[in-house]
This record gives structure tokens, C-alpha cells and sequence, in this order.
């Protein structure tokens, strides 16, 4: 037994029995209404993996997993490792200017309109992002955030920093973000984003370089805790991973409102599966009634 | 000689005395539950003669009063009810109870 409400516009009977208490909803289909009583809730997930069409030799369809692209075009990770510092930020040293270069361009790039911009610290006069286009050499600005608008003219083109103007300065730079347009976007990290959608506030979770996908036999999925464990048991070709690799994310807060929440997640493939876990209202599947002397 | 009738009267039903006019002790306590309830017949009869259809009526109301102050127990008119003291949430549907409830509470809603 339990109780039911009917809903007029559906013509069904659905769960209206809620226990309140700190708890997981577990939901497949959205978007999805949450009862919260509390300001936040963390969230998980589970990939998903969606093939569109018959893929065949001559035509491969790549499987789509759950996550879209970031705005940020630059894999920066990968031209600046050496610079890398265990906070994130990126940090060089130089007695006199010096440029690091990157030439991150396809010939798909041609003719089209990007923009870089990172954060410098500390600023000076010739510390600055640059671009030089065909041999053309277009100065950024020298500010705490320096950003260049150039337009691709070959595939040699290059974008760099000049640091070290003043003695051995260590320059340390964070936010590097190459993006389409000339227009500087807001940054965000390289790789994919699931974004989340709580009352149409919506908040993006970054995941790093692949998506989180579901096997193509069904047996595996990624998961992401809500404690910001990222665990990654498939391929990109859809097949499981021999060992899973374990890594960890940064969780954004999630915010709620008393009351009804209305929970979705924007990406093209849906995740498998959301985890919601808040104080608040929780659906109790079933009631106990008595029947024939006994509680069932 | 009224006195000396009912003592031979007595001393006969005690002693056996002739048929009719004696009871074993089971026939005793029936005839005395019978008289005892025509007595609590005719006070009640008495008593009720004197109770009006209003009064009735104000019996019932009454009695949902009662009744409906035992589920009114609520903080600030809240709509919950205590039931084992546990509180039970009964709102419009899609609308859940807000405000500081505590946890193991019951919502229809």
C-alpha cells in the first residue's frame, strides 16, 4: 500500500508519501522535482553513452558520453606542463624577458577569430600575453588579467607570454583561456563540464578531459561522488577499463530553496543516473497495512 | 401477629419450606440481576426522560471537538498532526511542508 495522489493533467497516480530526514534520492529521469528543506545538496553522477546510428568501417560513429565541451579551447596542461606548480598556477623565473611560446593552431583555425587572456601576477610593463599572426605582432594589454584578440592567418601562428622584465621576477600566471570570438569569456577549464540545473540556476561541474561514459556492453559506468571522486572504468572506444583510474574533482555548491526544486542536468547525452543527497523530503516507496491479522 | 407471620415465613423458606416459594442460590442471584436491572432501567428511563434532541445534538458537537482538537495540535497552525508522536504533514499536492520540521516526519503532499 501506499499513498497516491492523482495527477488531473496525466491522468496517473503518483507517490505522494515523503519521510523527512537527511537522505539520497536516486534519479533516472529528468528533469526531476527534490524537496529540499535545506540551503544545499550535493550531487552525483553516472555516465552514460549514446551511439547515434549504425557505425560501419567506411562511416565510424564515435560514442557520445555525458559531458559537454568547455569554452576553453587551450589543453593547457599539455604546452605548459613545465611550469606547473602544485597549486594550479603556473610560475617562470627569468633575469630578463623572455617569451614562452605555443603554436596550438590547425589549418581548420584559418581565418577564424580567437582570443587568449590569463592572469599575470605581478604585473609589469612588458609581462603580457601576445599573438603573432603571419608576422604580424599583436600586443596584449599589461594587467592583472592581459588578453589578445587575433585572427589565424597560418598554422605557424603563435601565442605566448613574455615574463622576467625586471631581474628574477617570478611571474605566475593561472587562467589561461583560449577561446572562439573576440570576445575574452569567463574563465573555465580545458575538457568537458556537466552543468546542473537547479531552478534554472545552473552550475558546472568540470570533469577533466573525457566525458563520463557507460560501457557499450552495459556493465561499467563512470561515477562521480559527491565527495568529488571521479572513478573512470571505460574507454573511450566504450570498452572497460582493465583498472579504474581514480582521480579527484573540484564539487561546486549546489543551492537549493525550501520547498520544491526542480533538478536537471544540460548535456546532450542524460547521465544514467543522479544522486541528490539533502535534508529535505524523501519519497517512501511503500506502507505497511495489515492484512489478515499480519503487517505486510 | 404480623411479626410472628414473617418469622415463620423466614424460618420456613430457610429451612426448605414447600414447593414455589423456594430458590437454590443460582435461582436467587438471577431473580436479584433481573430486579437489579429493571432498577437501572427505570434511572435511566428517569434520567433520560429529561435529555431533548438538542441536547443530543450538542453531545455530538461536542464530541468532534474533541476529537478534532487532538489532531489541531499543531505549531502555528502548521497542519500537521501528532499521531504516536509522530508528526504527519498533509499539504496540496506538489507542495511541500516548509519551516523546522523535525526529522522523521510523515508528508502527504
Amino acid at each position: 500500500m501506499n499513498f497516491k495522489r492523482y495527477v488531473e493533467a496525466s491522468d496517473t497516480w503518483v507517490d505522494s508519501h515523503y519521510i523527512k530526514k537527511t537522505d539520497t534520492d536516486t534519479i533516472t529521469t529528468l528533469p526531476a522535482i527534490i524537496y529540499s528543506l535545506a540551503q544545499t545538496a550535493t550531487i552525483g553522477l553516472k555516465g552514460n553513452t549514446v551511439q547515434s546510428g549504425t557505425p560501419s568501417p567506411d562511416s565510424p560513429i564515435m560514442p557520445q558520453g555525458t559531458g559537454e565541451r568547455t569554452g576553453n579551447l587551450l589543453d593547457v596542461d599539455s604546452w605548459y606542463r613545465d611550469y606547473k606548480q602544485p597549486d594550479g598556477t603556473y610560475q617562470a623565473t627569468r633575469s630578463q624577458l623572455y617569451a614562452i611560446k605555443i603554436k596550438p593552431f590547425t589549418s581548420d583555425d584559418i581565418g577564424k577569430t580567437f582570443t587568449f587572456a590569463m592572469n599575470i601576477a605581478p604585473v609589469s610593463g612588458n609581462v603580457r600575453v601576445i599573438a603573432n599572426n603571419g608576422g604580424t605582432v599583436t600586443n596584449g594589454n599589461s594587467a592583472a588579467r592581459s588578453v589578445v584578440t587575433f585572427t589565424v592567418a597560418s598554422v605557424d601562428d603563435t601565442i605566448y607570454f613574455n615574463y622576467g622584465s625586471s631581474g628574477d621576477t617570478t611571474t605566475t600566471i593561472s587562467n589561461i583561456m583560449l577561446n572562439f570570438g573576440s570576445t575574452a569569456k569567463t574563465y573555465e577549464p580545458y575538457g568537458y563540464k556537466i552543468p546542473i540545473s537547479i531552478n534554472n540556476v545552473v552550475t558546472d561541474i568540470y570533469i577533466g578531459d573525457n566525458p563520463l561514459r557507460k560501457s557499450l556492453d552495459g556493465t561499467a559506468y563512470d561515477t562521480l561522488a559527491a565527495d568529488g571522486t571521479l572513478t573512470r572504468r571505460v574507454d573511450s572506444d566504450g570498452s572497460v577499463l582493465p583498472t579504474p583510474i581514480v582521480t579527484q574533482v573540484t564539487m561546486p555548491t549546489f543551492t537549493t530553496t525550501p520547498g520544491a526544486n526542480t533538478l536537471d542536468v544540460l548535456t546532450t547525452v542524460p547521465p544514467s543516473e543522479v544522486t541528490a543527497t539533502f535534508n529535505g523530503w524523501h519519497p517512501v516507496s511503500s506502507a505497511h497495512e495489515r492484512d489478515n491479522g499480519a503487517w505486510t | 401477629m404480623a411479626d410472628i407471620f414473617d418469622a415463620m415465613m423466614a424460618a420456613t423458606m430457610m429451612s426448605g419450606g414447600a414447593a414455589g416459594d423456594s430458590y437454590t442460590k443460582a435461582e436467587a442471584d438471577a431473580k436479584f440481576a433481573q430486579k437489579q436491572d429493571a432498577l437501572n432501567f427505570a434511572q435511566l428511563a428517569a434520567v433520560n426522560s429529561g435529555i431533548t434532541s438538542v441536547d443530543v445534538a450538542q453531545i455530538t458537537t461536542n464530541k468532534n471537538n474533541i476529537s478534532n482538537q487532538q489532531d489541531a495540535i499543531a505549531d502555528g497552525g502548521n497542519g500537521y498532526a501528532i499521531i504516536n508522536s509522530i508528526r504527519l504533514y498533509v499539504n496540496p499536492p506538489g507542495i511541500p511542508p516548509t519551516g523546522d520540521i523535525p526529522d522523521g516526519s510523515y508528508g502527504l503532499f
